[in-house]
C-alpha cells in the first residue's frame, strides 16, 4: 500500500473507533441506570412494605375544589386526595417525596405548596395518617400511580408506586361535583382530626 | 581572498533554508552566474514518489506558515456547518402583542393586562402609605414533565419601566437590579409556589412600586431556559435564561366593579 493509502487508512480506523466507541456508550446502561430505585407495587387500600416504612392508600378522592385548614384552593385541573398510612421501621422516618404518576410514567405532579407535604414523623411501628393532595390534568388520571418515598435520595432504595384505580368515569363525574375536598391535619394511629 | 565552496560550508538551517551562499571574502563584483547556480543547487530537491510535495514544503518552510494555514482549512472546513452563517443580532427580540402565547421554555406564557391599587382584596397584605400593588394579568403552563418551581417562572418574566420599584419588604430596589415579583393564583388569590405539567394557571404577577404616577403601559421580558447539564453535579437542569419577547401591557387603575 502507497504511504498515502496507509495514513488514510488510519485516519479511517480512528473515525471508525469513534464512532463504534460512542454507540456503544449510548447503548449500553450508565450509572445512573445502575443506581435506580426499587420500585415496589401496590394498589389502593393495600400494605406495601418499603425498606423504612409500610405504606397504604386508605382512600382517594377527587374535586375541583380543596378546602385545607389554612386556605381554599381552586384548579385548572381536578384535586386529587389520597389518604396515606404510614408506619415507619425504624426513627426519624417519614415520607420525603410523594407524586402523582401518569399511566405512561411520562409526567409526574407534585403538590403545589409544601404543605402538601405534611406528614408527622412517628416512632417505630406507629402509625401516622395524612392527606396528600396533588392537582393534575384530568385527561391524565385514568391508570395514573402514586409515588411514594421515605428519602428524598431514591437511588438504589425502594419506592412504592400505588394504582390509584382511577377511571374516565369517575373523573368524569368528579368534574362535575360542587362538593369540595377537605383536607383534615395530621394524625396520628389512624385517628380523624 | 575565497575558498572555493559557494556555500562557504554555511549550509542548511534548521528551516531547510539554504543558508547564505554569499561566499565570505568573494570580491565584490563577483560573477552573478555563480551565485545563482549556488542558489539553485541549494534549493531542495522534489523527487516525485515521495511524501515532501511543494505544497508542505511551501508550508513548512517558516514557522508561522504552519498555524495559519491550519486555521484557514478550518475556517474553510466550517463553512457547511453553519461557521460562516451571520450572527444573530443580540437587538433581535420579537416583539409580542398582548394577550399572545410566548413559548419560552419550559413555558407557555400570556400576559394580558395590568392594574395597580393599593390593597386590590383581602388577601393582599397592607402596605404603607405611599405604595401600591401592580398586578400584571395572564396564563401560565408549565410543558416540563415534572413539577417546576415557581420561582423558575417569577425569574423568567422581568418587567421594564416600573417607576419606584419595591422588594417585597418593601425596600427600593436598586436602579439595574431585577424587580422581584410574587407570583399568584388568580383563580384562588393563592400564592403559586409550585407548577406542574400542561396546568395553565391564571396567574397574577405581583409587583410594588411607591411612585404616585404610573405609565398608561408597562413591558414585560419573557425569557427562554435551556434544559442543560450543570458543569460540576451533572444534574440536568434549566438554566441560561434568554430573553425571547417583549411584551407590551395596559396598566389602569383596578377596576373595583369588574373584579381583578
Amino acid at each position: 500500500m502507497k504511504p498515502t493509502g496507509r495514513r488514510l487508512a488510519k485516519a479511517a480506523f480512528v473515525i471508525l473507533a469513534l464512532i463504534v466507541g460512542k454507540e456503544l456508550g449510548s447503548a449500553l446502561p450508565d450509572t445512573s441506570d445502575a443506581l435506580r430505585p426499587f420500585e415496589v407495587a401496590g394498589s389502593v387500600g393495600q400494605q406495601v412494605k418499603l425498606r423504612t416504612a409500610t405504606v397504604q392508600v386508605e382512600e382517594v378522592q377527587l374535586a375541583p375544589i380543596l378546602l385545607t385548614p389554612g386556605a381554599g384552593y381552586r384548579t385548572p385541573g381536578l384535586w386529587v386526595m389520597a389518604t396515606v398510612a404510614l408506619t415507619p421501621a425504624q426513627d426519624n422516618t417519614s415520607l420525603a417525596v410523594t407524586a402523582v404518576r401518569s399511566a405512561d410514567g411520562g409526567r409526574t405532579w407534585e403538590g403545589r405548596t409544601r404543605e402538601s407535604l405534611n406528614c408527622q414523623r412517628t416512632p417505630p411501628g406507629v402509625t401516622a395518617v395524612c392527606d396528600l393532595t396533588f392537582e393534575v390534568p384530568p385527561d391524565a388520571l385514568p391508570g395514573a400511580r402514586l409515588v411514594l418515598a421515605t428519602a428524598t435520595d431514591q437511588r438504589q432504595d425502594t419506592v412504592a408506586v400505588i394504582d390509584l384505580g382511577l377511571s374516565s368515569e369517575q373523573v368524569d363525574r368528579a368534574l362535575e361535583t360542587e362538593e369540595p375536598l377537605e383536607a383534615d391535619e395530621p394524625r396520628v394511629g389512624g385517628a380523624s382530626g | 581572498m575565497h575558498d572555493g565552496d559557494p556555500t562557504n560550508g554555511a549550509g542548511r538551517d534548521d528551516a531547510g533554508r539554504a543558508a547564505s551562499v554569499a561566499a565570505p571574502g568573494a570580491a565584490p563584483g563577483a560573477a552573478p552566474e555563480a551565485t545563482l547556480s549556488a542558489r539553485a543547487k541549494a534549493l531542495p530537491k522534489v523527487v516525485p514518489g515521495v511524501a515532501t510535495t511543494r505544497a508542505r514544503t511551501w508550508v513548512t518552510a517558516k514557522p508561522l506558515r504552519v498555524p495559519l494555514v491550519v486555521a484557514g482549512v478550518g475556517l474553510v472546513l466550517s463553512a457547511p456547518f453553519g461557521g460562516w452563517r451571520a450572527a444573530e443580532s443580540e437587538d433581535a427580540v420579537a416583539a409580542s402583542t398582548a394577550g399572545d402565547v410566548v413559548e419560552a421554555a419550559p413555558f407557555e406564557v400570556t400576559l394580558e393586562r395590568a392594574y395597580y391599587s393599593p390593597r386590590p382584596s383581602e388577601s393582599f397584605p397592607e402596605l404603607d402609605d405611599g405604595q401600591q400593588y401592580v398586578v400584571v394579568l395572564g396564563t401560565l403552563t408549565s410543558r416540563h414533565d415534572t413539577t417546576v418551581e415557581s420561582s423558575l417562572a417569577t425569574e423568567a418574566l422581568g418587567i421594564i419601566g416600573l417607576p419606584e420599584p419595591l422588594d417585597v419588604l418593601g425596600n427600593p430596589v436598586e436602579p439595574e437590579a431585577r424587580v422581584p415579583a410574587e407570583l399568584f393564583s388568580a383563580q384562588d388569590s393563592t400564592q403559586l409556589r409550585r407548577i406542574g405539567p400542561d396546568l395553565t394557571y391564571d396567574v397574577g404577577l405581583v409587583y410594588r412600586t411607591s411612585a404616585e404616577s404610573l405609565p398608561a403601559e408597562l413591558t414585560m421580558e419573557v425569557s427562554g431556559y435551556t434544559w442543560r447539564t450543570e458543569g460540576i453535579t451533572r444534574d440536568p437542569d434549566w438554566d441560561n435564561p434568554v430573553v425571547v419577547a417583549e411584551v407590551v401591557v395596559p396598566l389602569a387603575p383596578q377596576d373595583k366593579g369588574a373584579g381583578s
